[in-house]
């Protein structure tokens, strides 16, 4: 993973300062086109298409996924389980492909008019799996679910900025967005986008049993709870793909009986590998573990808006008492990396290497913070998982254990899943432990977490600043990816400074196949099947 | 007999709609909400107040009880609020799959603890007996998450004989079926028949001191026909009860053993349910446990009578 991230860093900025031009340019919507199809040209040439001769066709990949899909409706599905099945029946207009890489799906090209409105040029002879023409209809038909907040769907809170969605004529599509917004094409690839068709829409078929998509594989059947299973589209637009014959999916929810189907050969691709298990994976030439080691991060979240937190000193002592390296060593098997600094991973575009060792594990600073702040022996609440968990559990006791020793008195508080759900999302804590991964390669992610109304921890932690809030708005409404990083790098700065949210380390999540599947590459949130287009088993 | 009967299924269910208003209650006393785990991270407070709406938790919790209430009279025990499923559907399709799992893991039990119980009294403070003990002893201190993990360890990851885990209906494969079937029903019946081994052991030798017993071997009956028609119809009688006292138990444990071997039973959709709050399958399955664990007894107690026509006297009376 690490070996290839230049080249992405590279390309994702590529396609950013191409449409950046676009817009700067903006004078004749011909010469806007030109370019931005320029950019879906360049993006494809390292996707599909290219039919390997080594390849052998065939054979069902048996898939273990670790969590359980509860619906393979297009516009209701919100879980990685529900999208791995769904995302390889119905297309999308962009998708995320190998290295991240955003690729054109059902939509040929996009340009960008002006910054509040897109217009996407679509594929044409697409046809749906019973034979129907895909045209723009379908594409707003789709949005107009997708867009509605009560079918729940994750991509949605990526596209509130959305104002409408029109037909332009068969095979064109114009978004128009409420203000500039630099995130939109990057989150029109997220698995969510799926077009279904107008027609069934309209007639409110059942989802559930009529699952007609225009992807590579035909959906065949489904039971909630046991087993799906699609077989090959023969009719997919790009001619000789995929190579399988088709996939079958089973929930494995519980880690050992996942890699146990693993080792005992009744799963091909298992997602979501334990820590504990990885190493094992690895070392073994009968398997193969494809992670990255800076897919997400682990965090405590801290309430800053009432004592004790609010001190600036004792979060920042908290921060500097913390030796991440030993949290990796004793509670993540090794995997993942140490976060001192900056939360932009060096995979992504924004990354900055100059704040990555900030917070460089120093008790003595730490206990000299604590003095000034007065909170020597401060007994504080840190809400976590159960120490079973190895998630947030585990590495929460080894963090409490640290703070102790720097002169606090942390007392960690497990909780299950709904009541650590709800805290969570109302700050009735004074610490918690928390994580996630990125949802979207682009910096923007930090709005979530930052910004006043910041959905993922802001609104609950009150963590608000004007500055900070000013930044990411700016940045978000910017298309030159030079102008966006110099804002990001004043964010980044200014909550380094402030700590309402202290990066433990950055997590490490991947997928394990037997050594005889080919083609295979972690792309976790963004899209966890697309690469089974190009999957192909050597046996 | 059929006085006493009607009398049970009454209160049988009074004691379901009992509760079923005490898990109502409960799950709404712990703090969460299920729009938030289904919405998961990121969601926005406009998106959250959509799916409250459409979940129908905005409504009063009184209404919310009432309607469930009038709901389950007529047999409907609402939708899922995740998958938006009826519940009654989602119990239909996993009862039977755990059901299986509990008959084939009861069956084993019997078939492997009443002979070794009844082997091991007769040959009391033998070998034998001392070596049934012991074996009884580990079996019944293994939890199940110990003793499946090892078997799926030896069998599906080292041999490489069964597969590891998961469910294929009988209709698709029988064969995969069975194969998948063997390790969780041993798992479940190893634990039981330990049990069960104990308990028709210190059974027997109660009765084998019988003065009955002693009258059926002074008329010169043959030794195995004491054994069989005197020791173990009367030794029989407080293993029914285990049974059924145990199939509580086995519900319970299900939830381990289906997580471990990705059975998609009724414990798993129970599990789930809590894990996402998911109340009206959670409070659906309880019903539906509750009432299963209320007619095992029944049935026990009905089958008591029919081995000792005493019991059943004595109650009616």
């Amino acid at each position: 993973m690490s070996d290839t991230s230049n080249k992405k860093h590279f390309s994702r900025r590529k396609l950013i300062e191409l449409s950046g031009y676009a817009a700067l340019s903006g004078v004749g919507a011909s010469l806007l086109s030109a370019s931005a199809s320029g950019v879906a040209a360049n993006a494809l040439q390292a996707t599909p298409g290219a039919i390997d001769e080594n390849a052998k066709r065939g054979g069902t990949l048996k898939m273990g996924l670790n969590n359980n899909w509860t619906t393979v409706e297009p516009h209701k599905t919100n879980n990685s389980s529900g999208q791995a099945i769904v995302g390889l029946v119905y297309g999308q207009l962009l998708k995320y492909y190998k290295g991240e890489e955003l690729i054109p799906d059902l939509a040929e090209s996009y340009e960008m008019v002006d910054p509040t409105t897109y217009v996407f040029h679509l594929r044409q002879g697409v046809k749906f799996h019973d034979g129907e023409p895909f045209t723009a209809a379908d594409v707003k038909a789709s949005y107009d679910q997708i867009l509605n907040p009560e079918n729940g769907v994750t991509v949605y809170s990526y596209l509130t900025g959305v104002e409408s969605v029109n037909i332009v004529n068969d095979f064109e599509v114009e978004f128009k967005l409420k203000e500039p917004q630099a995130t939109f094409i990057a989150a029109m690839g997220l698995p969510g986008n799926y077009i279904a068709q107008a027609k069934k829409i309209e007639a409110g078929v059942d989802f559930m049993k009529d699952v007609v998509g225009t992807g590579p594989f035909k959906f065949v059947s489904e039971t909630t709870g046991v087993e799906a299973k699609v077989e090959r589209n023969d009719e997919y637009y790009l001619e000789g793909l995929p190579y399988l014959d088709g996939v079958e999916f089973r929930p494995l929810t519980d880690d050992s009986a996942r890699t146990n189907a693993l080792y005992s050969g009744s799963a091909d691709l298992i997602t979501y590998v334990p820590w504990a298990q990885m190493g094992a994976i690895e070392e073994d030439s009968k398997y193969s573990l494809k992670s990255n080691p800076e897919d997400g991060y682990l965090m405590i979240d801290i309430r800053v808006d009432r004592p004790p937190m609010d001190n600036k000193a004792l979060r920042q002592a908290i921060s500097y008492g913390i030796d991440r390296e030993a949290v990796i060593a004793t509670a993540t098997s090794g995997r993942g990396k140490p976060c001192y600094g900056g939360i932009i991973p060096s995979w992504m575009w924004g990354y900055n290497e100059e704040i990555s060792e900030t917070y460089k594990y120093d008790p003595e600073k730490a206990k000299q913070l604590l003095q000034e702040a007065g909170a020597e022996g401060l007994e504080l609440e840190l809400i976590s998982w159960p120490p079973d968990n190895e998630l947030f559990g585990l590495p929460s006791v080894v963090v409490a254990n640290q703070l102790n020793q720097i002169g606090l008195n942390v007392e960690l508080k497990p909780m299950a899943v709904a009541p650590y759900h709800q805290a969570r999302s109302d700050g009735s804590y004074e610490m918690l432990f928390d994580g996630t991964l990125y949802d979207i390669p682009d910096p923007d992610f930090l709005t979530k977490l930052y910004r006043t109304d910041g959905t993922r921890v802001a609104k609950a932690n009150r963590y608000s600043d004007p500055e900070v809030d000013q930044w990411l708005d700016e940045a978000r409404s910017l298309t030159d990816q030079d102008e966006r990083i110099a804002l990001y790098d004043k964010v980044q700065n200014k909550i380094l400074e402030d700590q309402p949210i202290i990066m433990v380390m950055f997590r490490e999540q991947g997928e394990a196949t037997l050594a005889d599947v080919m083609g295979h590459e972690y792309l976790g949130a963004l899209g966890v099947s697309n690469v089974l287009l190009e999957v192909w088993l050597d046996r | 007999m059929g006085s006493y009967i009607l009398r049970r299924i009454i209160i049988a269910i009074f004691l379901v709609i009992g509760a079923a208003t005490l898990v109502f209650g409960l799950l709404r006393a712990v703090p969460g909400d299920p729009a938030l785990v289904f919405l998961g991270e990121y969601a926005g407070p406009e998106q959250i107040e959509a799916v409250r709406h459409q979940m129908g938790l905005d409504k009063p919790l009184l209404a919310q009880y009432g309607s469930w209430l009038l709901g389950m009279a007529r047999g409907d025990l609402g939708n899922s609020l995740v998958s938006q499923l009826p519940v009654s559907q989602l119990i239909l399709d996993t009862v039977l799959r755990s059901a299986e799992l509990v008959v084939i893991g009861i069956t084993l039990g019997l078939l492997i603890g009443i002979p070794i119980g009844v082997w091991s009294a007769l040959h009391r403070a033998e070998a034998v007996d001392v070596g049934m003990t012991v074996g009884s002893l580990i079996s019944l201190s293994t939890p199940s998450y110990v003793s499946g993990t090892v078997l799926v360890l030896l069998f599906a990851v080292h041999w490489q004989w069964l597969p590891s885990s998961g469910y294929v209906s009988w209709l698709d494969d029988p064969v995969e079926h069975i194969k998948l079937l063997i390790l969780p029903s041993i798992t479940l019946g190893a634990h039981l028949a330990a049990t069960i081994a104990r308990f028709t052991r210190s059974s027997v030798l109660d009765v084998i001191h019988q003065d009955y017993v002693r009258t059926a071997r002074a008329k010169g009956l043959h030794e195995q026909q004491v054994i069989r028609r005197h020791v173990l119809r009367n030794s029989l009688l407080p293993i029914t009860t285990i049974v059924g006292l145990q199939a509580g138990h086995l519900i319970g444990g299900l939830v381990i053993i289906e997580t471990i071997f990705a059975w998609p039973g009724l414990a798993t959709l129970l599990f789930t349910g809590i894990n996402t709050q998911d109340y009206p399958v959670v409070q659906g399955c309880v019903v539906v446990i509750c009432g299963l664990f209320i007619m095992i007894n029944l049935a026990v107690d009905v089958l008591n009578g029919i081995i000792d026509p005493r019991v059943s006297q004595g109650a009616g009376s």
